[in-house]
């Protein structure tokens, strides 16, 4: 069939549409980077410099060593990951049993989910108290323990639902073909919601790499996640802004790389429920 | 080999009682449906056999075997569910043998089962496929062979022919049938359609709200149905029923008088009447009945109201007054509209039943031996 000219002059509309919106949410990307790469004199230079004159790697230089970048690094994807780790395996028992038995009624889950309505301003302070009661300010266990509250009740809302739209009868046909109740679990409930398991994995870590509040609060210099690094740099007149736009693209690449591997995942998961 | 023996079995679902002091015998190698409308408790009883549902009271048996307190996979069943419950995130392959792998058999001999399953069963060209891949038809065929792969002592069937298409049915049943006598294993087979279960049973178990309403051969069903409900429930075209009471006729011979109609009683069932009083009901299948153009003696007064062709056979629709009378004829009559008819019920065709109690009034040749 021959496109007719409206057809074909609406597809081009709708590309020119489709760039125009990626342009403008990827232009502060663009420029971050660019910025990453620019010699200290460019960086606010006016007019703007859309290319720098020579490709300066010394800001990822001075952000990963002056600046602790490098440790903010470390320290990031071990509290990410810690705290991603452990909301996985809480939350996927919670969630399975929430959503197959039943657990609690309806009053458990939402009690579970209610957490996440909670402004985090309103337990800052009584947080702040209680690590500290446990001698756990400054610390992994403390970050960790602190995401996971609040990734916990999300991954639960997810997968409840997820567990409860699988057919529970390929559970119990694997009960009577010899499975106990876990092998049943582990060979048929959680490879068939893992699209939503990958979703919800990759949200929390986005979630713990990302936050900041609680880490300004409960850490000092043991424990100090990237996103606490950046505003250390924005201190004194000499503001760095080709380490902040280095540590920040430092920020960026995990994320957007365990995205794009996860990527078949995720358009699965994201649609929360409707295997089959 | 293995026959099942229910005791005392008593279920509920939150208020809702579903099975109160119900007891079962499957026999051994016997292929027995069990028949009934949805929430008669037909498949709540085959969850319960399998451990699927936890019992309130009473006990199950398999052979010698008290499995009451079994975990399903101790209970050594295979068993088929409605929607098929095939694992979709694994191929046919692994379909097949999931439950060997669970039970940790050698690798060879998983192999050597799979293969003969999959050629027992046709479907050895699909092995690789996922089962998304693959039609409905031959999800059934793997979620039999994931049953027999276990060589189980007793099948249970959810529905294995309601999910398939009218034309594939028919074939079906003649499989099933085939596979349990080669098998010759003990089959209990759920369904909601009567032909299914008139067709592939041995025996029929007919169940309403969680009470054995009779069990016995399709052929004991469909020419000697214990109530009402079976009367109803078996039979591709409904039954006729008319009520009627009791009265005297000529000569003393009892008779059944109904609004345009007077039929003839049988003695042993007018004797019985004494105590019994009452309404009854009288019922006739539509394949049982002359049509005659003038009144005699057992003929029933209607209006013809249309005629269903069928092919081999024509649905004549009659009125009688409020109520609605069919037969079954070879061929088509051709009855105008509106014309008056008379129905002759071929007499030994005839079933009476208590109106109040809906139970079948005994008759010469009852044998209660199958009727419980």
């Amino acid at each position: 069939m021959i496109p007719t000219f409206g057809a074909s002059f609406r597809r081009g509309l709708r590309a020119f549409a489709a760039f125009l919106v990626l342009f403008v949410f990827l232009c502060p990307v663009l420029w971050m980077l660019i910025t990453a790469i620019k010699p200290p004199g460019e960086w606010l230079n006016s007019p703007p410099i859309f290319w720098p004159s020579n490709i300066d790697l010394g800001n990822f230089t001075e952000a990963l060593g002056r600046w602790g970048g490098f440790k903010g690094l470390v320290d990031s994807l071990a509290v990410a990951s810690g705290a991603t780790l452990l909301s996985l395996v809480v939350g996927v028992f919670a969630a399975y049993s929430l959503g197959r038995f039943r657990t609690g009624g309806e009053t458990l889950s939402f009690s579970i989910l209610s957490v996440l309505f909670m402004p985090p301003v309103a337990v800052a302070v009584p947080m702040y108290l209680f690590w500290r009661a446990f001698g756990l300010l400054d610390s992994f266990t403390a970050l960790i323990l602190q995401y996971t509250v609040f990734n916990v009740p999300f991954i639960c809302w997810v997968l409840k639902s997820f567990f409860e739209d699988i057919d529970p009868t390929m559970e119990e046909s694997a009960l009577v073909n010899g499975a106990t109740r876990w092998r049943a679990f582990v060979d048929i409930a959680v490879p068939l919601a893992r699209p939503a398991i990958v979703a919800v994995a990759l949200l929390s870590f986005i979630f713990s790499w990302n936050e900041f509040f609680f880490a300004v609060i409960l850490t000092r210099a043991r424990v100090t996640t990237l996103p606490v690094i950046l505003p250390t740099l924005m201190e004194g007149h000499d503001i760095r802004w080709g380490s902040i736009a280095a540590i920040a693209t430092i920020a960026a690449l995990p994320v957007i790389a365990l995205t794009f591997a996860l990527q078949r995942y995720l358009v699965r998961g994201l649609s929360f429920g409707a295997i089959r | 080999m293995a026959e099942v023996r229910l005791r005392g079995i008593r279920k509920s679902y939150g208020p809702v009682q579903v099975f109160d002091n119900f007891a079962l015998d499957i026999r051994d190698g016997e292929l027995l449906c069990l028949l009934g409308p949805s929430g008669s408790g037909k498949s709540t009883l085959i969850r319960l056999i399998a451990g699927l549902e936890p019992l309130e009271a009473g006990s199950i048996f398999i052979g010698p075997r008290d499995v009451t307190a079994l975990e399903p996979r101790h209970r050594h069943i295979g068993m088929t569910f409605q929607g098929y419950a095939l694992y979709p995130h694994l191929s046919v392959r692994r379909n097949l043998s999931y439950p060997l792998q669970v039970r940790k058999i050698a690798d060879a001999e998983i192999a050597r089962r799979v293969t003969s399953t999959a050629a027992q069963l046709g479907i050895g060209h699909l092995l690789d496929r996922r089962i998304r891949q693959i039609s409905g038809g031959e999800q059934q065929r793997v979620a039999i062979g994931r049953a027999i792969i276990q060589e189980p002592e007793l099948y249970l069937l959810d529905e294995p022919i309601s999910n398939l298409d009218a034309s594939l049915r028919e074939s079906v049943r003649g499989e099933l049938r085939r596979l349990q006598q080669t098998l010759g294993a003990t089959m209990v087979m759920v369904t909601h359609d009567q032909m299914d279960a008139l067709a592939v049973a041995d025996r029929i178990a007919v169940l309403q709200q969680g009470k054995l309403q009779q069990i016995g051969t399709p052929r004991d069903l469909y020419r000697r149905p214990a109530n009402l409900f079976v009367a109803r429930f078996i039979g591709r075209l409904r039954m006729n029923f008319l009520s009627g009471r009791v009265a005297e006729g000529e000569g003393g011979a009892p008779m059944l008088h109904g609004d345009g109609f007077s039929l003839a009683l049988p003695v042993e069932i007018a004797r019985r009447l004494d105590s019994a009083r009452g309404e009854i009901v009288v019922g006739f299948r539509p394949e049982a009945v002359e049509i005659l153009p003038t009144q005699v003696a057992g003929a029933i007064s209607v209006v013809a109201a249309g005629e269903l062709f069928h092919g081999e056979q024509t649905i004549e629709l009659f009125d009688r007054g409020e109520e609605q009378v069919q037969a079954m004829l070879a061929v088509p009559l051709g009855l105008k509209r509106g014309s008056s008819a008379w129905l002759r019920p071929a007499p030994d065709a005839l079933h009476f039943f208590d109106r109040e109690t809906g139970e079948r009034l005994a008759d010469k040749d009852a044998t209660r031996e199958e009727t419980r």
